[in-house]
């Protein structure tokens, strides 16, 4: 449902009584964010401090390039499973030129290693229809496979950080104490949105998402946009894996395996965007990541092992696509 | 001649056809390819990729995916070790399976009465189960059984029945009732019913959520077991013992010919599947391919082999 929409049914009912539920889809999410900061603020002394806010910050403005990328293919109907490889291979592309003192090469090999994989992505799946699911989980075979190919699985290591020093700037800068990758992001963040909210583009995505034959129908090329999506979905993971490298300054074959891939489709859920697409923004994705991430922060603080913390993104995962689900029907 | 070439029925006997040049094409690569030792110690792998691919083609004839099969496994193997500490190998081999229909259960709970999609339920199952697992064994792998159950262990995985290795007898009773469930039985009509209209399914009296969550018991039940014969064989608690094993479910089963969009399949295109994927990955093996380009070809095969069958069906 778009926001225009919702403000008139708001009006609407407003003359009756309140409609509990649709205050509860728009600023649900809100609210059960703001109650969980003042909860973990309550229990874990340590967490409210600006130094955490902004380290939790930092680590998490990595995942959300990616989550830009999957909220657009989430919200145009499709979803991206190739996410965590195409992390690591983009990653492992940077590393490979700035080992021999090329960062911005390398920077633009990373950015175009993932928009490739994401163009071959995007066009298997308009061209040949082909389910999206099936076409992103080969890819993330192929690409992790790759990963790990061109150096038999070991790490590149050995970039002298005094030799790209503007290059590691991006990663882990600051510009008044704010880590400059979390300026970067909010600045992609506000793209996205200009992107979805005011463009043909993002109208047709919407249209896509909602319901493909009726787009199609309507004269939407759904080969093109289906290229435009995975390609940029592709591109941001490229931004993550070659950021990622600038701030390890080293290639690791595996940076993405981990919970990457939870993270990037657990975002858009857990802030409520309909995961079978037509509804939601990327403002609602920053949320979700934001409780995934401050959630876990606080774990952390509490000292409960990595492995605990999986168990909980899960849980927390399927429980509010439950809450979701259930007032969006 | 090539009128012959196009009278040949390429859905039913494209694949087999292809397996059987691969075959040959990797025994003219090394003539070891096909030597009777490799060949048992192969159909061995094929045979748990069998069972594997056979559960996700049950959740993917019900129109759903299942993405926790390979931390399943990874759960079952240290809880099957675990178990066996306390109880015996035999009872202590039940009691790990059991946790694996645990996790189906509540796959299936979750997916049929609360409505989740199965792709997310089953996605937050993959951390949540694996989590489970690293926290209980901190990411150690469990070994030290005695050697009773050892030896009895060891023969359920890596044992022979005259030339036939313990786990492929299994697979093929396994595999015989399987066939029976799904094309004998009511429930198995209704799975593929579901699969094909969930709506028209209700509305004619099935009991859908039922079936649903059977089918999610029974995915994550045959992937323990697959699980359990590598466990078995090893002898060993895993904890990472699942992880590359997701891909190729998924892709067995669809490289088989079932479909990912449920009501199309069957117990005979997994069996297809998992043999086609297992010689592949072990052709290349044999053939000096290194095991990270091995990974990219077969997922590089697999998106073909679907963008195949989207090209048949159009036709």
């Amino acid at each position: 449902m778009n926001s225009e929409d919702s403000t008139i049914q708001l009006q609407q009912s407003a003359s009756g009584s309140a409609n509990w539920g649709l205050y509860w889809e728009r600023y649900g999410v809100f609210a059960v964010f703001i109650i969980l900061l003042i909860l973990i603020s309550v229990f874990v002394p340590s967490f409210l401090s600006l130094n955490n806010f902004l380290n939790v910050l930092h680590t998490m403005a990595f995942v959300l390039f990616v989550t830009y990328g999957q909220t657009l293919v989430i919200l145009s109907g499709g979803m991206d499973l190739s996410h965590g490889s195409l992390v690591s291979l983009t990653c492992m592309a940077t590393a490979a030129l700035v080992a021999l003192g090329h960062p911005w090469l390398g920077l633009i090999a990373g950015l175009g290693t993932g928009a490739l994989c994401g163009l071959v992505n995007g066009a298997i799946i308009g061209i040949t229809r082909l389910n999206p699911i099936i076409t992103t989980l080969g890819m993330l075979y192929i690409a992790g496979g790759l990963a790990l190919y061109f150096t038999d699985g070991k790490s590149i290591v050995g970039i002298d950080s005094d030799k790209v020093q503007s290059f590691h700037f991006l990663a882990e800068g600051e510009v008044f104490h704010v880590p400059f990758v979390v300026i970067l992001a909010f600045i992609l963040f506000l793209l996205t949105h200009f992107l979805l909210r005011h463009t043909r583009f993002g109208n047709h995505l919407y249209a896509l998402g909602g319901n493909e034959v009726s787009a199609e129908i309507s004269g939407i090329n759904f080969v093109r946009m289906k290229i435009i999506i995975f390609t940029l979905s592709g591109l941001s993971c490229g931004m993550a894996g070659s950021l990622l490298c600038a701030r390890m300054l080293s290639g690791e074959p595996q940076v993405g395996a981990g919970t990457f891939l939870l993270e990037s489709i657990g975002a858009v859920v857990v802030g409520g965007n309909d995961i079978f697409g037509g509804t939601g923004n990327v403002g609602r994705t920053v949320i979700g990541l934001m409780i995934l991430h401050f959630l876990g922060n606080a774990l952390n603080l509490m000292g409960i092992s990595s492995f605990a913390q999986q168990v909980v993104v899960g849980v927390v995962v399927i429980l509010f696509c439950y809450i979701g689900l259930t007032h969006n029907k | 001649m090539i009128r012959t070439i196009r009278k040949i029925e390429w859905d039913k006997y494209g694949l087999p056809l292809a397996f059987v040049a691969m075959i040959i094409v990797f025994t003219v690569i090394n003539p070891s390819f096909f030597s009777m030792r490799n060949m048992i110690q192969t159909t061995r792998q094929g045979a748990i990729l069998f069972l594997i691919v056979s559960g996700q083609t049950f959740a993917l004839l019900a129109r759903g995916i299942d993405l926790s099969q390979g931390s399943v496994m990874s759960l079952v193997s240290v809880a099957t070790i675990s178990s066996i500490y306390v109880f015996g190998a035999y009872l202590g081999s039940i009691v790990g399976l059991l946790f694996g229909a645990l996790c189906g259960l509540i796959n299936g709970v979750l997916i049929a009465y609360l409505g989740i999609p199965p792709i997310l339920t089953t996605l937050g199952m993959l951390f949540v189960a694996l989590g489970a697992e690293l926290v209980y064994t901190g990411g150690v792998t469990l070994t030290n059984l005695t050697d009773i159950d050892q030896a009895r262990l060891f023969w359920l995985g890596g044992g022979m029945i005259g030339p036939v290795p313990v786990p492929v007898v299994f697979s093929v009773i396994i595999g015989l009732l399987l066939y029976y469930l799904l094309k004998g039985t009511a429930f198995g009509r209704q799975v593929y019913f579901i699969g094909t209209n969930a709506d028209a399914s209700y509305m004619v009296g099935i009991r859908v959520k039922r079936v649903i969550v059977l089918v999610y018991i029974l995915s994550a039940l045959l992937a323990s077991l697959g699980s359990f014969f590598m466990t078995a064989r090893l002898s060993m608690g895993f904890p990472h013992l699942g992880e590359a094993w997701l891909v190729l479910a998924i892709g067995g089963a669809v490289l088989g010919g079932t479909s990912v969009l449920g009501g199309k399949g069957g117990i005979w295109e997994a069996a297809l599947g998992a043999m086609v994927i297992v010689f592949l990955d072990n052709g290349l093996i044999v053939s000096r391919v290194s095991s990270f380009a091995r990974e990219a070809i077969i997922g590089g095969v697999i998106i073909l082999a679907c963008l195949a069958s989207v090209i048949r069906s159009k036709s």
